[in-house]
């Protein structure tokens, strides 16, 4: 099975992050906020993930497995309990120009 | 028109797929069914790629057919970023594949139409399937005015695509099939004057100053409606997102979670691969390799990381008696396929979850099916403000909850799976629960309203003492708030 092209693990199908990229961005996240501003929001920011279409219906549980076994390797323990994230209206992909007025005397 | 994936025998359904109609996808012509979404027309005709990924250039299919996942998401008569898979066909649409690297800035090729609605009801519902139905029905009973908003054209959530008769009592439809159900409550919804079902209305979002739920609801080609809507009272009934897991090629098209393979067996007559490979020996694993042979697909392993199958007896049976491979302590190392799924390999795991050394297969299908959990869709009650708590036990995060389902968001309700992952039935009774409380909280109905919240309650209290509950039973006790004054 060796010749076979080995792909990678998609963690953020929308975003296009592996699983690589979602533990490369931890460790920056940790380089530039240390491990008491690393919280489950900054995760986000840094690794992109749960921010794109699908709004992490796809990918947060994948991702907050990273993050505690990230975290535990740092000896930081945490519970899952304690993660808060926000979710961001629209919730859904919708145009864009739903929302706008026709012109600026509607405003 | 070379290939078509449509099951045309079925011991055990038939389908109503309209009349033909044709629509363009990146210029060719595709023939496909009045009945059918933009997603499962395309799955028909052999087309499995959808879009290219952004920053990898992978190719990507479907994996949740059911409007949560992004990887269907394709331009329609110009509008990007269009979910396929909940966008019924129309003749003469235009779909193209979106392909980021060379698309230039998004321009419609025509203006969107849009009409712009301020309403006020009693009881908002977000989610039209068992949960919501029932909470409609009730809260509709006492006399308030309800709305139903559900993302997907077909209401019934994903009652539409079980196939298999139920368990429980008379009271939880036991022993008719899921998709029946979905019926019997449409209908029952539809009988009442005061229900508004909005299908196709998508829940954008929750505007704590204004009070205001907003939804976009796609009226057809270009055409909106934006829903701003005032509800006295709010019960969220989103259901729930198919899990998956983290291997090499999690991404080929050909891997799917099991209910998006269900929704194109079942409720498009489409057959999703020819020879496929089940992660997960729960019940909907095992529900779902019997519905594949079926639909005359080559089941070729179900394989679960547990030494235990976690189904029912009754649905493992049935799958064992037809000789299919079931391979407990086995997991999936990686997928394999240019540009689809081509192979899979599988290994065995010791008692500790270690690889078993020189234990790997390969099998050759061009499915995987991802039966290996769900979590609660909990984003509207984020926006509504309800506190949450992750509780494994329940699929993750979910809302602090009276018993009588009202969350920590005053006048806000939660039904289904949602509240935590559990079944039909017990969602069915949920949406009772939440329906009659949140009408009897206006000051609506009577002692006949009590009744009904008293009798669900019971049931479910009855339904959660099966010693398969005990786990959910502590997830729920973890999430319980005293009733509020």
């Amino acid at each position: 099975m060796s010749e076979k092209k080995l792909h990678p693990a998609i963690i953020c199908r929308c975003l296009d992050r592996t699983q690589e990229d979602m533990i490369g961005a931890f460790h920056m996240m940790i380089d530039f906020l240390g491990i008491d501003g690393a919280d489950i929001n900054a995760f986000r920011r840094f690794s992109w993930g749960t921010t794109g279409f699908c709004q992490g219906r796809g990918c947060l549980a994948l991702m907050q497995r990273i993050y505690v076994n990230e975290m535990r390797k740092l000896d930081v323990r945490i519970s899952p309990d304690e993660l808060k994230y926000k979710a961001r209206s629209p919730a859904q992909p919708v145009p864009l120009g739903i929302f706008a007025k026709n012109n600026l005397e509607e405003v | 028109m070379s290939v078509d994936r449509r099951i045309w025998e079925h011991p055990v359904l038939t389908w109503d797929r309209g009349e033909p109609v044709k629509f363009t996808f990146d210029g060719k012509g595709v023939v496909a069914y009045k009945n059918e979404t933009i997603a499962a027309a395309l799955y028909a005709a052999g087309i499995m790629s959808f879009t290219q990924s952004s920053i990898l250039h992978r190719p990507r299919g479907p994996f949740c057919m059911i409007g949560k996942c992004s990887q269907c998401l394709m331009r329609v008569n110009g509008i990007p970023h269009v979910r396929t898979c909940i966008t019924p066909v129309e003749e003469g649409m235009v779909v193209e594949t979106e392909n980021p690297h060379e698309s230039e800035f998004p321009t419609p090729v025509s203006s969107l139409e849009v009409e712009r609605k301020t309403l006020s009801y009693d009881v908002i519902i977000v989610g039209a399937g068992p949960a919501g139905l029932s909470a409609a029905i009730s809260a509709a009973k006492a006399g308030a005015k309800v709305a139903v908003l559900d993302q997907s054209p077909y209401p019934g959530g994903q009652l539409v695509k079980q196939t298999h008769k139920f368990f429980g009592t008379k009271e939880s439809h036991a022993g008719t099939r899921g998709v029946d159900i979905a019926d019997v409550l449409l209908s029952e919804v539809r009988d009442h004057e005061n229900v508004d079902l909005y299908p196709m209305a998508q829940a954008v979002g929750y505007y704590a100053p204004e009070g205001m739920l907003t939804a976009v609801r796609t009226d057809g080609v270009n055409r909106y409606t934006l829903l701003m809507m005032k509800g006295r009272r709010y019960i969220v009934a989103t259901g729930a997102m198919e899990r998956t897991l983290a291997f090499p090629g999690n991404d080929l098209p050909g891997v799917m979670g099991a209910g998006a393979a269900q929704t194109l067996m079942n409720v498009f007559g489409i057959r999703p691969a020819d020879e496929v490979l089940i992660i997960g020996a729960g019940n909907v694993g095992v529900i779902i390799a019997y519905q594949a042979a079926q639909a005359g697909i080559k089941v070729k392993a179900v394989i679960d990381i547990l030494p235990k199958t976690g189904a029912y007896l009754v649905h493992a049976a049935k799958i064992r008696r037809m000789r299919m491979p079931i391979l407990l302590r086995h997991t999936i190392k990686a997928v394999y396929g240019d540009g689809k799924v081509e192979s899979a390999e599988i290994y065995e795991v010791d008692e500790n979850f270690r690889p078993v050394p020189g234990s790997e297969k390969e099998i050759r299908v061009d499915g995987i099916w991802l039966a290996v959990g769900l979590t609660p869709s909990v984003e509207m009650l984020e926006k509504f403000g309800a506190r949450m708590k992750f509780v494994p036990e329940l699929g993750g995060y979910v809302p602090y909850r009276t018993q009588y389902l009202e969350t920590s968001a005053p006048g806000v309700y939660v039904a289904g799976d949602a509240s935590g992952i559990e079944e039909a039935s017990t969602a069915i009774m949920e949406g009772r629960i939440a329906g009659t409380s949140a009408a009897s909280s206006l000051g609506l109905g009577g002692d006949e309203l009590e009744e009904e919240r008293r009798q669900a309650m019971e049931w479910l209290d009855l339904f959660r003492e099966s010693p398969d509950y005990k786990r959910i039973k502590q997830g729920i006790q973890k999430v319980l708030m005293g009733e509020r004054v």
